[in-house]
């Protein structure tokens, strides 16, 4: 037993390095201009950062249009990965501040920015269960009424269980920095679902 | 813990399960990129022109510096060039 776990760990582990040596030669035949290198690298990170952008907008055309820009800047930016960490942690890096710099956009052009209204979320059949896409709308539509930089932070806190420094290293901000912004945003979410009357609509979730 | 907190903490696991529609930008990605290429400005031409442009300059330069070195005055060589003797007419 003991043995075919040390093989199947080993086995695992020769598999990893490969698909990471594969993953470099792609990296680096991209930066020499070899596009079908770069397709391959978009099509596998594709689904991770479809993920990540639709937690800053919940319009498909938007979110489309957020993961082209991540890519064609990822491509433009290629030169500047060193390899320290996985591929995918600079490209969340860069999808983190595509997002960031679409929410402030946003804000500018004062956009009003319709999200779901909370009345539309019903208390369903099954006592406590709520459809996971409704809940993940209804903390897209509270997370939307915060400031941006806060709304970051709690996003990437609540819907992608990023860490305190994770989310300060992508955003180039001090952890310290983050970690007051984090508590602070979450005193001011309080204060919103309070105004929303958050706790009455859904005190029957499980 | 806070009720709200709670809630919102609650609705955030329940959103991890969200089934998201994944979609495939790479042909617009590609052709994004493809169009950057094209838009890109031929620097050789313009490099060429700067280098020809420096020797040129140094050149000029050189051979200034020994004329320059020549003049004893150089601003009264500027305005009065000649110091001929005058003739009696």
């Amino acid at each position: 037993m003991e043995k075919t776990r040390k093989t199947v760990l080993i086995l695992l582990f020769f598999i990893y390095n490969s698909v990471v040596e594969n993953e470099f030669d792609d990296i680096l035949a991209s930066i020499n201009g070899d596009s079908n290198a770069y397709r391959r690298l978009v099509q596998t990170y594709q689904p991770q950062i479809v993920s990540l952008m639709w937690r800053f907008t919940r319009d498909r055309t938007e979110a489309e249009q957020l993961v082209q820009d991540v890519f064609v800047e990822a491509f433009l930016s290629l030169k500047s990965y060193k390899g320290h960490g996985p591929f995918s942690h600079w490209l969340k890096k860069i999808a983190t501040r595509v997002g960031y710099r679409f929410w402030k956009q946003q804000d500018k052009a004062r956009l009003l920015v319709s999200v779901e209204d909370f009345d539309t979320i019903d208390e369903p059949d099954e006592p406590g269960e709520i459809d996971p896409t409704e809940a993940a709308a209804a903390l897209h539509s509270l997370l939307a009424k915060m400031p941006t930089d806060d709304r970051l932070v709690l996003t990437l806190m609540y819907f992608e269980d990023c860490p305190i420094d994770e989310i300060a290293h992508r955003m180039g901000w001090t952890t310290a920095g983050t970690k007051m912004r984090a508590m602070r945003a979450r005193g001011k979410l309080k204060k919103i679902a309070e105004k929303e009357k958050f706790s009455e609509r859904f005190e029957w979730i499980k | 813990m806070d009720k709200i907190i709670e809630i919102v903490e609650k609705l955030a696991q329940k959103a991890k399960n969200e089934v998201i529609t994944q979609f495939d930008v790479s042909n617009e990605v590609m052709t994004q990129i493809s169009l950057l290429h094209y838009e890109q400005p031929r620097l050789l031409p313009i490099e060429i022109f700067a280098s020809v442009s420096a020797i040129a300059a140094s050149i000029v330069i050189f051979f200034s510096m020994n004329a320059f070195q020549c003049i004893v005055n150089p601003l009264f060589q500027l305005f009065t060039p000649y110091q001929g003797a005058s003739l009696p007419w």
